[in-house]
């Protein structure tokens, strides 16, 4: 199991509500609800949903730029909730993160040159001035920027530019393993497939590893290798992409699918409409958190909740259609 | 990493603008500056603060009892200079000039090639002949009831005010975006205990405050007075700082920066302050006002600086004494009132220059 780089097992982030004079938490956001998924070297995760569903948390928590509530998250077996903030901070040198608003992501007082230069600096990958240059002129060449653009300062860019000044100050630590957190999602559509394809570029040129966040299932059918569904705070369904695309196993799933637009406006599609909006996380339902919108809902839905099911092929589910989904000990339905 | 790199071309087109144009013309502060320019009121009040700087700087060159150049005994001096040699410790006069009056020197005679400064009189010569004199003759703004002359004091006191001004506000901006910075960054019982202390600063009345201590430590002095008026005016920057810091905490070039592994004082000090200052200049300008004001009332009620040194607020102060003098009221209140107004203009400029959050 050594193609493993990350690892991630019952991670859980709440947010606690809190009210009063003195601050008593009366409940909790579970933004996070024990997720679990691994990562192979040089694969690319896609991790979709809708907004809130808690995807973005999920991403930070693996960094660590979120601390987790519980759970475990290991980088190359190693450890990464428990360590200290010393070994925490090599350690990001081998976990990266690229952002999603490229506009907030990039300190307006800093020259793209500054910026870049002073990670360098900090982690002492370059040493002298001339290396240090150089360096910043290969990544700046890297991500398809003009060398010289490292005097400006990021208000002079545009959106897809900044993104790609953001890829490069992720690559300028040499990392193995970047979180890309809808990193197309603010852009225009034409600029959405450039960033893609170097993205795609940068992995195979630098063998890494992604764990791929994004709303929109046709980006994440581009890059991914498998992918991975949330709905509200948990995980409902991970398959290799060519499975989840042709034979999606949860109702959740279907729907999403069919929401993706085609190229081929002829086709005549069963398009599975949703109803209502994601519930609160803050106040989940009963049973499976999907079934007041589920198309596909029967009665034990409304009390039993459902397991992530473990199936030899690689392609879970969490969704009471398949027996497997049944918790131990409650009694089996006889429908499915 | 592979040696192999995905580089995309650049046009030669691009390149050549790359090179021509000048990066540093598109900064912040540029941008900050040109819409500062655009404000004529606040400009004008910008260029009337560096004249009081001016004033303030050469005041020995503009009202001194000595003169700036002049030949004495075929030997040639420059009085003013060589006493801020002298004050130094580098030089000494020789035993004749010591104490020498040099205006009674020029009267016998024993002078050449004098150049005087514009002024005749420092702050503190007292010409008895001429008390209370109105303006106009020797003393172009008149004299006060021991004959000090008006001109020479507003002079003078400009440096003090401007001291004040600036040291006070720099005691302040220390420990404000200090405070401030740590509240707003850490948040959680840091912020909380910050907070609170910032809450019971600000209940504190300043001035009353201020006539206390230095009723308590008997000889006032300037220095005591400013270190009182930045102990008590760092509450209001600091919350500045800390809305500042709360708004900037949750920007992802935050994030990114503790991504990269920075430590927490990098990321406050280079990522987060930079950001968080610009507004903090307002208050600044506007604290340096409040601080000349509180200064000159102090003096003017008589319990700021001692009696020997003359500030604006001190002379205005002997017009109390005799109403019928005019001319001791009204020029250094006509100073107060422009440097506050100028400061606060300014702040108001840089306030508007900076407000309408200028991106792109």
């Amino acid at each position: 199991m050594s193609d493993i780089l990350v690892e991630v097992k019952g991670l859980k982030k709440y947010f606690p509500i809190k009210k009063g004079v003195f601050s008593k938490t009366v409940g909790n956001v579970k933004a996070v609800d024990d997720v679990s998924f691994t990562i192979r070297k040089g694969e690319t995760l896609g991790l979709v949903g809708e907004s809130g569903c808690g995807k973005t948390t999920t991403g930070r928590s693996i960094l660590r730029l979120i601390e987790p509530t519980a759970g475990s998250v290991k980088f190359e077996g190693e450890e990464v909730t428990t360590m200290n903030q010393s070994r925490l901070r090599e350690m990001r040198r081998q976990m990266q993160i690229i952002f999603q608003d490229p506009y907030s992501s990039l300190n307006p007082r800093i020259t793209v040159g500054g910026m870049l230069t002073e990670i360098l600096k900090v982690h002492g990958l370059r040493k002298t001035d001339a290396e240090i240059k150089d360096r910043i002129e290969e990544l700046l060449k890297i991500v398809g920027l003009n060398p010289l653009h490292a005097r400006r300062y990021p208000h002079e860019f545009s959106g897809g530019q900044r993104q790609r000044i953001g890829i490069a100050r992720a690559l300028s630590v040499e990392p193995k393993f970047i979180v890309c957190d809808e990193p197309v999602s603010a852009l225009d559509v034409s600029i959405q497939s450039q960033v893609l394809n170097l993205l795609m570029d940068l992995q195979e040129q630098l063998s890494l590893t992604y764990l791929f966040i994004a709303h929109d299932l046709s980006v994440v059918k581009h890059i991914s290798n498998r992918v991975a569904v949330m709905y509200l705070g948990e995980i409902i369904e991970i398959a290799d992409y060519r499975e989840l695309y042709d034979r999606p196993k949860a109702p959740y799933t279907e729907a999403l699918l069919s929401a993706v637009p085609m190229a081929n406006p002829r086709i005549k599609r069963d398009r599975i409409m949703l109803t209502g909006d994601v519930p609160s996380p803050a106040n989940a339902p009963t049973g499976c958190y999907f079934h007041p919108r589920c198309p596909k809902v029967f009665s034990d839905c409304k009390t039993i909740h459902p397991l992530l099911s473990s199936d030899p092929e690689g392609h879970d589910v969490r969704c009471l259609l398949y027996p497997e989904s049944y918790p131990q000990g409650s009694q089996q339905a006889k429908a499915a | 990493m592979a040696e192999e790199k995905v580089i995309l071309p650049v046009s030669k087109e691009e390149q050549a603008r790359e090179k021509s144009r000048k990066a540093v013309n598109q900064s912040y502060w540029s941008l900050v500056q040109h819409q500062f320019k655009k404000n004529k009121v606040s400009l004008a009040a910008l260029y009337v603060v560096f004249f009081l700087f001016t004033i303030a700087i050469f005041a020995d060159f503009l009202a001194n009892d000595k003169p700036i150049m002049s030949k004495h005994d075929g030997t040639l001096y420059f009085p003013v200079v060589k006493d801020y040699i002298v004050g130094l410790g580098f030089d000494r006069w020789n035993a004749e000039l010591v104490n020498a009056d040099w205006k009674q020197l020029d009267e016998q005679g024993k002078l050449s090639n004098t150049v005087w400064t514009p002024i005749r009189y420092r702050s503190s010569n007292q010409d008895l002949e001429h008390n209370t004199a109105p303006p106009g003759g020797d003393h172009l703004l008149g004299t006060d009831a021991i004959g000090r002359d008006v001109l020479a004091g507003i002079i003078h006191g400009s440096r003090i005010a401007l001291t004040i001004g600036f040291l006070s506000m720099s005691i302040a901006i220390l420990l404000g975006v200090l405070l401030g910075s740590l509240a707003g960054y850490y948040g959680g019982w840091v912020d909380v205990a910050i907070s609170r202390l910032i809450e019971l600063v600000i209940t504190f009345p300043t001035f009353f405050l201020i006539i206390t201590v230095v009723a308590m430590f008997q000889a006032g002095s300037i220095w005591l007075v400013m270190i009182l008026i930045g102990l008590t005016s760092w509450p209001s920057l600091a919350r500045f700082t800390r809305g500042e810091f709360l708004r900037i905490r949750n920007m992802e070039y935050v994030a990114a920066a503790t991504a990269v592994g920075f430590s927490n004082t990098r990321i406050i000090f280079r990522q987060v302050l930079p950001n968080a200052l610009a507004p903090l200049l307002v208050s600044i300008a506007f604290g340096i006002a409040s601080a000349i004001l509180t200064e000159a009332g102090l003096s003017f009620l008589g319990f700021g600086v001692p009696p020997t040194i003359v500030t604006w607020g001190s002379v205005l102060a002997d017009a109390r004494g005799n109403v019928s003098a005019w001319w001791l009221a009204v020029f250094p209140g006509l100073m107060i009132f422009l440097s506050v107004l100028c400061y606060n203009l300014v702040g108001d400029g840089l306030r508007d220059a900076l407000d309408p959050r200028l991106r792109d």
